[in-house]
C-alpha cells in the first residue's frame, strides 16, 4: 500500500470546517454530505429567519434561499440579530444573504426579494428541498402550507410572540398533519395579534428559530427523530416547554386529504380576511359621531381637564401617557362591573363626556362599544389614530413605539 | 365531578388573563362537553354570566390537547384529578 493512499468520506477543507458536528453521532459524515446536497428556503427574514438562516449556513447547508419583501428597520434590531445598524434601511433578503455568505462562503444564497403571494409561490418552492415557514402573518402561513403540500415538501414551522413560542414539522411522512389538518379556518382577524402589537423577545425567536435550523438539519440527514405530528410549545416566561402529540393527517383536509378541493394556491388574503403581512390594519367600529380626531381632543383637553381612559396594557402605558389618562384595559372593560368601571375612573352621575385612547385606534374602538353598554349615560368617544396619531401631529416629542 | 387543571396558551391567556385555572368536569366526558365548559370559563374565573365569552374569539382556531394529547372531535375522556388540558390557539408572528 502507498502512504499517500487514504479512502476519505468527505473531502479535507469539510472533514476540518465541519469536524464537531461530524463528530456527532447520528449526524456524522452523511449527515453532513445530505445537509450540502440539500436546498432550503427561508421563507420570512425578520426575528425567526435571522437565526434559521444563520445556523443553516454554518453548518453548511448546499443552497439557502431567502424570501422578503421588507426591508431592515431600527425596531427589527433587537431580535433580527444577523443585522448591523449600518443595514438598516437595506433589503432584508439580501443583507441576510450576504452576511449568510460572509460567515461561510461555501453556501449557495438565492435571494428572493419579492413579496411571497399565490402567483410566484410554486415557482420560489418547486427547487427546494425543505422549507421553512419563518413568516409573522396567518394568510401566508396557509399560503406556505398549501404549497408545501402540492410539491410535496417538508414545512418547518416556527412562530412566536410575546414569551411564547410554537415549533412543528409539517406534512412529513404518510401519518404527517399539515397546518390546515390542524387549523382547518382561519382565525378571525380581530383576535390575532402580531409582534407589532404584542411584541417578543429577542431570545423566544432566537429559541425557536435556532430549534427550526435543528429540525431542518434532522430532516436533511434522514433521521426519524424530527417534530413532524408534534408540536413543541415554548414558554419563556416560564421556562417551560411542552410537546403535544397533534392527530394524524385528517383524510377529509381540503389540501392534502384522500379528495382534496385546494389544487392550487387560492386566494389567501381573500381566505383570511386579513392582509399578507403584519402590520396594523385600522378597525372602523365606531360612526363618526363618537370619534374625535387627535386636534379636536387637543382642543378639548386644553379647555378643560377630561375624563381619558387608556386601554392599553400596563407595559405600553409605562412607556408613555398622557397626564389625564387613566389606564383600563381593553380586558378590563370587557370583564369589570359597571360600578367597578365608575369607580376606576373617578366618574359619577353628573360625569357626560370620556374620551378612549389607546396606541393606534383599534382597542379603543372596541373599548367604547363595550363601555357603553355598561354605562349608558355617558358618552364614550374614542381619540382616531391614539397616541401614534397624537406623536405624529400635537407632539413629536411622544415616544413613539 | 373532578377538579381539572386548565392551562390557557397564547391568545387563549391574553384573553382569559390567567395562565391557568382549575375547572370543574364530569370524570367522564367528552371532546364536546369539554370546549363548551372551556369557552364559559370566565363563569368560574368572574363568577358572571358573558353573553360572548372571551374565548369564543378564538373558538374557530382553538386547539385542545388533554395530558399532552390532540383531542379530536367525538372523543371520549375519563378525566382524573392529575389530568391537565390546555387551550392552544395557534402563533401566527415571527
Amino acid at each position: 500500500m502507498e502512504n499517500k493512499d487514504w479512502v476519505a468520506g468527505i473531502s479535507k477543507s469539510d472533514a476540518g470546517r465541519y469536524s464537531r458536528q461530524l463528530l456527532v453521532d447520528d449526524f456524522g459524515v452523511s449527515g453532513q454530505k445530505n445537509l450540502k446536497n440539500t436546498a432550503v428556503l427561508i421563507v420570512g427574514a425578520g426575528g425567526l429567519g435571522c437565526p434559521v438562516a444563520t445556523y443553516l449556513g454554518a453548518a453548511g447547508v448546499g443552497t439557502l434561499g431567502i424570501v422578503d419583501y421588507d426591508r431592515i428597520s431600527l425596531d427589527n434590531l433587537h431580535r433580527q440579530v444577523a443585522y448591523k445598524e449600518d443595514q438598516v434601511g437595506q433589503s432584508k433578503s439580501q443583507g441576510l444573504a450576504d452576511n449568510v455568505k460572509l460567515q461561510n462562503s461555501g453556501v449557495t444564497t438565492v435571494v428572493h426579494n419579492v413579496s411571497l403571494d399565490s402567483s410566484n409561490a410554486m415557482e420560489i418552492f418547486k427547487n427546494y428541498d425543505i422549507v421553512c415557514d419563518c413568516t409573522d402573518n396567518v394568510a401566508t402561513r396557509y399560503l406556505i402550507n398549501d404549497v408545501c403540500v402540492l410539491l410535496n415538501i417538508p414545512l418547518v414551522s416556527g412562530s412566536a410572540l410575546r414569551w411564547d413560542g410554537q415549533l412543528s414539522v409539517y406534512h412529513y411522512g404518510p401519518d404527517c398533519p399539515c397546518y390546515r389538518c390542524l387549523f382547518p379556518s382561519p382565525p378571525d382577524p380581530s383576535s390575532v395579534t402580531n409582534c407589532n402589537e404584542g411584541g417578543v423577545l429577542g431570545p423566544i425567536v432566537g429559541t425557536i428559530g435556532s430549534m427550526q435550523a435543528l429540525e431542518v438539519m434532522k430532516i436533511a440527514a434522514k433521521l426519524s427523530t424530527t417534530l413532524a405530528g408534534k408540536l413543541l410549545l415554548f414558554d419563556g416566561r416560564e421556562g417551560k416547554s411542552r410537546t403535544i402529540r397533534l392527530r394524524k393527517r385528517d383524510p377529509k383536509c381540503a389540501v392534502c386529504g384522500d379528495e382534496p378541493s385546494i389544487t392550487a394556491p387560492i386566494d389567501y388574503v381573500l381566505f383570511c380576511g386579513a392582509g399578507a403581512h403584519d402590520k396594523i390594519e385600522n378597525l372602523k367600529l365606531l360612526e363618526p359621531s363618537d370619534r374625535v380626531n387627535v386636534h379636536e381632543y387637543q382642543e378639548i383637553r386644553t379647555a378643560r381637564k377630561q375624563f381619558l381612559l387608556d386601554t392599553r396594557p400596563p407595559v405600553e402605558f409605562e412607556i408613555a401617557h398622557l397626564p389625564e389618562a387613566i389606564n383600563i384595559t381593553l380586558n378590563e372593560c370587557r370583564s369589570l362591573r359597571a360600578d367597578e368601571l365608575s369607580s376606576r375612573l373617578g366618574v359619577d352621575s353628573q360625569t357626560s363626556d370620556v374620551y378612549v385612547i389607546c396606541h393606534r385606534g383599534n382597542d379603543s374602538q372596541r373599548a367604547v362599544v363595550l363601555l357603553r353598554e355598561k354605562l349608558g349615560s355617558i358618552h364614550f368617544r374614542d381619540i382616531i389614530g391614539g397616541y401614534e396619531e397624537w406623536a405624529l401631529k400635537v407632539n413629536d416629542e411622544f415616544p413613539l413605539y | 365531578m373532578v377538579s381539572v387543571k386548565v392551562l390557557f396558551f397564547g391568545e387563549a391567556f391574553q384573553l382569559v388573563g390567567k395562565r391557568e385555572e382549575t375547572v370543574e368536569f364530569p370524570a367522564e366526558t367528552d371532546y364536546e362537553e369539554l370546549r363548551r365548559i372551556i369557552l364559559e370559563v370566565e363563569k368560574v374565573i368572574f363568577k358572571v354570566f358573558q353573553k360572548y365569552p372571551a374565548l369564543s374569539k378564538i373558538e374557530k382556531v382553538m386547539m385542545l390537547a388533554v395530558d399532552q394529547e390532540y383531542a379530536n372531535p367525538g372523543d371520549r375522556f375519563e378525566l382524573e384529578r392529575f389530568t391537565e388540558i390546555a387551550v392552544i390557539p395557534p402563533l401566527s408572528g415571527g
